[in-house]
């Protein structure tokens, strides 16, 4: 039983981790708060769905959904959002509060209000058997999901060189446009990349929760809270603190079913009063 | 959507047409268009506008057209509030139907009461104040009372699952989650007193991950879950429990028509379950199955659920009332509303005079695969009729005014 829990927590976490990875990742190098971020993981949504529908291929959803997002947030980032770096943090937040509207009121428009199913893979469909309980063989990929991604996530950063770029962009983006760094391109490719990453989420989570207009607003609270403890623009920082609440979030489900929606709020505040800069966060990447 | 959008532009000419004196009858029409039961709204007013256009295509009301006017809720008091009002101080309607949840549907009561405008509730509105006391002259209930649902509930599990011993509750964390597992509890006390509940969760409404909930009531071994989970909740359970075998370990029973917009939702994929439904779209009888084939024709084949019935109801409810009182004046249709005797498409059902509460019928059945179609049904249904189970007018505490 508490091994199926911690599992059901891991599987929480990880899927917490696909959003907040490209939260914090955007925040480290743009220094820029992605309010639309859950917008996009609902597109990843809606776009799995469609796409589930057209192919029937899932494996092909799961890495076209999230290119359509991330080719969205592209366009947003070149022809809007570019021109607000120089500005004030609160522009590029309204800028992007807007996108939520405009996001959720598309996505009422394109597929509806009522909530749109996708099918897993036959593959990922039944359960297996651990510790004599049956458990869903789809939250295990989602479990397997989150460590690939941090791991390439950090080889990517520490390991090449457009990766170095990105770092050293995120430390000083002044300094590494005058060593001829193209720092615009970089921004476009690290927004491209989060917002893949927020897409992902949205395909994986599709299968499991079903796409609704509201999916974006409920998960962002949440992922929010994952950045604050792990620490703005820290990737590992935003894997721990998916842990964190995965973890909270199920072994309250089952100490104290009541109160459990407030703990991970309430391990955000502690956090916040002992380390205002999250478990692992130090600013840059 | 190009259909909605068309919808709109249709509906906003309708209401700047300068009403001809007393040639149309104008209904306004509630539902929670957007937000977390829009799922459930977008079908209700697609019933709603199906009724009036087959009204109209038989000659109207008293020789006079139906017009509908479509409003978002949006599932909240305040809009609801608003909407209402705007719709019979600005739009000059004569009758209010709809309306999705509790909250704002006590709004818009309250509104019907102020302003003298008969409002016929359709929603899913089910806490008990509605025809209780919070209940007013203008207001009729034509959806069941949470009460109605939760007795026949009771009554239902103590005759089919005579042998159960343990109950566990899994419910949406706000006033109607409380309201319906409490009353369900203490109605199975009153009939198997030595039952034992292992478990009682309230879920938050913004949860979508349930699998740490899932987990937790399978450890605790429970022979029957009650639940009354509903519209996009229900569905979401539904999938994640079913891969950890929850359906085939316990009895799940999710009650108060959750278990009918999950059947329809999700169609060949649902799981063995319980449930009640105010309605069924299987039924027999010429009104339902005009009903289904206008609607199973828009949506292309998925068939409505029990508050598409109910919201298709007001409307024919409104024209029989109207055609007895041979007027659309407030008083006199709350006269033939008042103990009168309605056809639905559940049946026969009378409206009760004391506290304005219809006295529908509940509809329990098992989820089966169904060999006629290409989705599951709710199948060996009982009916419980709602005089059964109701509360007296008296216990209610309504006084109506």
């Amino acid at each position: 039983m508490v091994l199926i829990q911690f599992l059901n927590g891991l599987s929480t976490a990880m899927l917490l981790f696909l959003l907040a990875s490209g939260l914090t990742l955007i925040f480290g190098v743009l220094r820029v708060i992605n309010f639309a971020h859950g917008s996009l993981y609902m597109m990843g949504a809606y776009f799995s769905c469609s796409l589930m529908h057209f192919t029937g291929n899932y494996w092909i959803t799961l890495l076209f959904a999230p290119l359509l997002v991330a080719m969205i947030a592209g366009l947003i980032e070149v022809f809007f959002l570019r021109h607000l770096y120089v500005r004030e943090h609160e522009y590029q937040l309204l800028l992007l509060y807007s996108f939520v509207l405009v996001i959720d009121d598309l996505v009422k428009a394109v597929w509806g209000t009522e909530l749109k199913l996708v099918q897993k893979p036959a593959i990922l469909t039944g359960s297996l058997q651990i510790a004599g309980m049956d458990f869903p063989t789809y939250t295990l990929l989602i479990i397997l999901l989150g460590p690939v991604v941090a791991l390439v996530l950090w080889s990517v950063l520490t390991k090449t060189k457009i990766g170095k770029q990105i770092v050293a962009a995120s430390l000083d983006r002044d300094a590494a446009n005058a060593l001829g760094m193209n720092v615009p391109l970089l921004f476009t490719i690290v927004f491209l990349f989060g917002s893949f990453l927020g897409g992902l989420g949205g395909a994986v989570a599709a299968p499991l929760r079903a796409a609704t207009p509201a999916m974006g607003l409920e998960i962002m609270n949440m992922s929010f809270a994952v950045v604050i403890i792990g620490g703005l623009g820290s990737i590992w920082g935003a894997f721990l603190g998916s842990l964190l609440i995965g973890e909270v979030l199920a072994f309250g489900a089952l100490i104290a079913p009541g109160s459990v929606a407030l703990l991970p709020f309430v391990l955000m505040i502690l956090v916040f009063l002992w380390r205002p800069q999250g478990l692992l966060g130090k600013g840059g990447v | 959507m190009i259909g909605r959008g068309l919808l709109g532009i249709i509906v906003a000419m309708l209401a700047i047409w300068p009403a001809y004196g007393g040639d149309v009858i104008k209904i306004g029409s509630l539902n929670a268009l957007s937000g977390p039961f829009g799922v459930l709204g977008v079908e209700q007013s697609k019933a709603a506008k199906i009724a009036v256009d087959q009204v109209n295509a038989e000659g109207g009301i008293l020789g006079k057209k139906v017009e509908i006017l479509i409003r978002d809720d949006e599932a909240s008091p305040a809009a609801a509030a608003r909407a209402s009002r705007k719709l019979v101080l600005e739009d000059k309607v004569n009758f209010l139907v709809g309306v999705n949840g509790s909250p704002a549907a006590f709004a818009v009561s309250e509104t019907a009461k102020r302003f003298k405008t008969v409002y016929l509730s359709s929603g899913g509105a089910m806490g008990a104040g509605l025809t209780g006391k919070e209940c007013n002259r203008y207001t009729f209930r034509i959806n069941q009372s949470g009460q109605q649902f939760y007795r026949a509930d009771a009554e239902y599990v103590a005759n089919t699952f005579p042998d159960i011993k343990t109950v566990g509750g899994l419910n949406p964390d706000y006033s109607y989650g409380h309201e319906m597992w409490e009353g369900f509890i203490s109605e199975l006390k009153k009939r198997k007193p030595d039952i034992e509940v292992v478990t009682d969760v309230f879920v938050p409404m913004s949860e979508k991950d349930y699998t740490n909930y899932i987990s937790a009531l399978i450890d605790k071994k429970p022979d029957l879950v009650y639940s009354v989970f509903w519209s996009g909740a229900g569905v979401a359970f539904t999938r994640q429990a079913a891969p950890y075998g929850l359906f085939e370990k316990t009895r799940f029973y999710l009650a108060a028509a959750g278990i009918g917009t999950t059947i329809t939702s999700l169609g060949k994929k649902m799981v063995r379950m319980w449930g009640s439904e105010p309605a069924d779209w299987q039924l027999d009888n010429p009104m339902n199955k005009k009903l289904v084939a206008a609607f199973m024709k828009e949506t292309g084949g998925k068939p409505p659920h029990a508050y598409v019935a109910h919201s298709y109801a007001t409307i024919m409810i409104l024209k029989q009332a109207i055609e007895k009182a041979k007027s659309v004046e407030p008083d006199k249709v709350i006269q033939a509303l008042e103990g009168g005797t309605f056809n639905t498409p559940w049946g026969k059902t009378v409206i009760r005079k004391g506290d304005h509460q219809a006295m529908g019928k509940v509809f329990i059945g098992e989820a089966k695969p169904n060999p006629k179609f290409p989705f599951w049904t709710l199948q060996d249904l009982k009916v419980i009729p709602c005089e059964k189970v109701s509360p007296s007018v008296s216990e209610t505490g309504c006084v109506l005014k």
